[in-house]
């Protein structure tokens, strides 16, 4: 087991990605999450968002995503179910949550509720817009970000055609969750110091616009927006050059123009008379489509490269499976699936030398699984248990071992 | 150096989580490494930026530019090192290198940008830095990692979009891949390293030790793209480039807006678009929509080509429909949301002008703030 987080808890509420996947890193390095559901509704991401995938683990982003986890299953609007998670609340460090605005509150776990419970608390929200303004209340998801958060006004073929990340990147997600653990760990940092409870407000349209500062700082200098302009951008030169075979390309990038010279080497473009920049970089573009398409992606991108130029392959995220540096790092991690087998999943945020996790620890949890353990830790005896199980206040899997 | 931007009508931001002594030092210059050094500014933490002589200076060579001939920056420079104590250092000189280990003696965090080897050869290998900060928490982030082919190649954010299979999931099949605007995947990179500063130091709480990460813009990227590969050992099909669902991109008569609607949400989005050609059966179902999708964003747009994007964004959202516009830049400058939040803060370019930059994307509230 890792222990770089050991002595943290959380109470996690959150679901999906932009919430499941930050308390997933805090999880792999040894945090003790309880992910906590509604006994009827669980985390809609088990079925994928569609819904059409089944159900408790059968979808695989959930299992990744929820690795390293504990699960109960609760019923939030009763008072007993309530109780159990204010019993977790009690003993934990933070609350996670990514719902609409102001769904904590009516749930009875709101900041102030959370405060009575634990002084010290950090309750973290991760949303849409943030608490305040006039769009707190606003929904969204992934791809409405892309747009709202200023993205893809500069993403895309062309001016009239505004691109987004696509449903299964959905950057505003994977920023949200990457951004989400290092925010938590500082304010349970914080709140230890001083013991004050803290309310964390995590906009993730926000943080999509803050990661553009470059481009806010010229528009608001220059009036000018940014546009966009394909794969290459106003002050680069660089494109993807087709390579044999259907739909293969490789990128190439340049970081000044007299590397156009040593791609014209490798190509064979004759650059004598060319005129401006702009004319010798379409002549050389020209001349490596006529290069590369009959080469292999990777004979193409290495030739390129050994002339000392940035030139990869388009690759799909599959073929990261076999990539060899990711594999020399150890990077994924190979777990157990349900009905036998085993699948990779994506590795660590980040290597530690020493102290980082070995390895999963636990499988994506079906739907309550640990919820005997986790009520047993809180007190709550084998009867107490066995009643608010036949209320369905609580439930489990009907294997899952009793206390 | 920000100052509270609208005047004093600014609201007051409270992004700080770390103590005000906390010192960081970037060493060598990235855009994922100064990102994440943004991040901890904005944290609260002293942050130096240590620029090498003969070294890489990217944040003053890209773009996009600012001013004019005789004051020309790059804006990338400027947000990155805003905040931040700069230092320019010859390692070939005796004094100021002395100057630069007392810098690292005593930081709290020191990261790195690039490769052990690359620092190694300048006699900053990663035992030197553990020899003079042991308890730090040391951080590299290289562009492409420390051994494989592509080891020593310089970072580029459409490289890492190509060689991550980000890109190829964005665009449409008519049309080649296309790279997702700005520094998307340096930028995970950075929050990603933020991630491992916070582990460190939660860790050095409780034992007093340092420690060392490492991590790389393209295992930043693999860590970003990660639902395909699951997919794939899954058997499950994955869409293909330019299919989203049935989501759609309208144009507007001022630009452009993200229709993202859930198959609940189709009897309101007919409502507001009103034509009562919508009531084809043939788009009855979100499968129809799909396989109809041309004929349906042509008519649709007959309607929205007359709309304000923001008009259908308020009257999608009224309806409780997860929609968006396509917001330019100066949209962002100009959201209600934004400036009710005091999200933008002034800074002066010398030469050029006041301009705006964005604050934190995070907020933090005590038991005594209203949050309203």
């Amino acid at each position: 087991m890792s222990g770089m987080l050991d002595g943290l808890r959380i109470a996690d509420l959150t679901i999906v990605t932009a919430g499941a996947a930050a308390t997933q890193v805090l999880a792999d390095f040894g945090a003790d999450v309880i992910k906590i559901e509604g006994v009827s509704r669980p985390d809609l991401y088990r079925g994928g968002i569609a819904g059409d995938i089944g159900d408790d683990v059968a979808f695989p982003p959930f299992r990744t995503a929820n690795r390293n986890k504990r699960a109960i299953a609760v019923d939030l609007k009763t008072p007993e179910g309530l109780e159990v998670v204010r019993r977790v609340v009690a003993t934990s460090d933070v609350v996670t949550e990514n719902f609409r605005r102001g769904v904590v509150e009516r749930l009875g776990l709101g900041f102030n509720d959370l405060i009575a419970i634990r002084p010290d608390i950090v309750l973290a929200s991760i949303s849409s817009q943030g608490l305040t303004g006039p769009s707190s209340h606003f929904i969204s998801f992934g791809l409405t970000l892309d747009a709202l958060g200023g993205v893809m006004s500069y993403s895309g073929y062309d001016s009239d055609s505004p691109i987004w990340s696509s449903a299964r990147i959905n950057y505003p997600d994977q920023t949200a969750n990457s951004l989400g653990p290092a925010l938590i760990i500082a304010a349970v940092l914080a709140s230890r110091r001083d013991g004050q409870a803290r309310w964390l407000d995590l906009s993730q349209r926000e943080t999509v616009t803050m990661l553009m500062g470059d481009q806010v700082l010229r528009t608001s200098l220059t009036g000018e927006n940014p546009v966009p302009t394909g794969n290459s951008t106003p002050d680069s030169i660089e494109w993807l050059t087709p390579s044999s075979g259907d739909d293969v390309w490789v990128a190439i990038s340049l970081r000044s123009p007299e590397e156009l010279e040593l791609v014209a080497s490798v190509v064979g473009a004759d650059l004598a008379g060319a005129g401006d920049e702009a004319a010798r970089a379409a002549l050389v573009r020209a001349a490596t489509e006529r290069w590369s398409a009959s080469r292999s992606d990777t004979d193409g991108a290495a030739t390129l490269r050994a002339a000392g130029v940035v030139a990869v392959p388009v690759r799909s995220g599959e073929q990261l499976l076999d990539d060899p540096y990711l594999r020399s790092r150890g990077w994924w991690q190979e777990v157990s699936v349900p009905g036998g087998g085993t699948e990779r999943q994506r590795g660590w945020a980040v290597a530690f030398d020493e102290g980082g996790p070995d390895g999963i620890r636990r499988n994506g949890p079906r739907i309550g699984e640990d919820t005997f353990e986790v009520l047993g830790e809180l007190g709550y005896g084998p009867d107490e248990i066995a009643s608010l199980v036949e209320r369905a206040v609580v439930s489990a899997p009907a294997t899952a071992p009793q206390r | 150096m920000t100052s509270p931007a609208q005047g004093g009508a600014r609201a007051h931001r409270n992004s700080s989580l770390l103590p005000g002594t906390l010192r960081v030092v970037e060493v060598g210059e990235s855009v994922s490494t100064a990102i994440c050094g943004r991040l901890l500014f904005k944290l609260g933490a002293q942050v130096t930026q240590v620029a090498v002589a003969r070294g890489a200076h990217v944040l003053d060579q890209s773009g996009p530019f600012v001013g004019d001939d005789a004051q020309h920056a790059s804006a990338l420079g400027l947000w990155l090192r805003d905040g931040k104590t700069h230092v320019d250092v010859d390692l070939d000189d005796a004094t100021a290198r002395e100057n630069l280990d007392d810098r690292l003696r005593s930081a709290d965090v020191i990261l790195v940008a690039g490769t052990a080897a690359e620092w190694g050869a300048r006699g900053l290998s990663a035992d030197r830095l553990e020899e003079l900060a042991p308890t730090a928490i040391i951080g590299r982030i290289s562009p492409w990692g420390e051994s494989q082919e592509a080891a020593g190649l310089p970072s580029s954010e459409l490289a890492l979009q190509a060689a991550s299979g980000f890109m190829r999931l964005i665009g449409d099949l008519d049309h080649e891949p296309v790279r997702l605007g700005g520094h998307p995947l340096q930028s995970i990179a950075a929050l990603l390293a933020l991630d491992g500063v916070m582990i460190g130091l939660f860790a050095r709480e409780r034992t007093g030790r340092g420690a060392r990460f490492t991590t790389s813009e393209f295992e930043a990227a693999a860590h970003a793209e990660w639902k395909i590969a699951t997919f794939s050992q899954a058997g499950l099909r994955r869409e293909l480039r330019g299919e989203d669902n049935g989501a759609q991109v309208l144009r507007c008569r001022d630009g452009h807006f993200a229709a993202f609607y859930r198959p609940q949400d189709w009897g309101a989005m007919k409502e507001i678009i009103g034509d009562s050609r919508l009531d084809d059966a043939a788009f009855d179902t979100p499968r129809g929509r799909i396989e109809n999708q041309s004929r349906l964003v042509a008519l649709i747009e007959e309607t929205t080509r007359t709309m304000s994007k923001k008009d259908l964004y308020h009257a999608t959202q009224a309806h409780g429909i997860p929609a968006g516009y396509v917001a330019t830049v100066t949209d962002l400058l100009e959201s209600p949301q934004y400036v009710s939040r005091g999200f933008f803060e002034s800074i002066e370019v010398p030469g050029v002008g006041t301009g705006l930059l964005p604050d934190a994307s995070w907020q933090v509230f005590g038991p005594e703030d209203v949050v309203a």
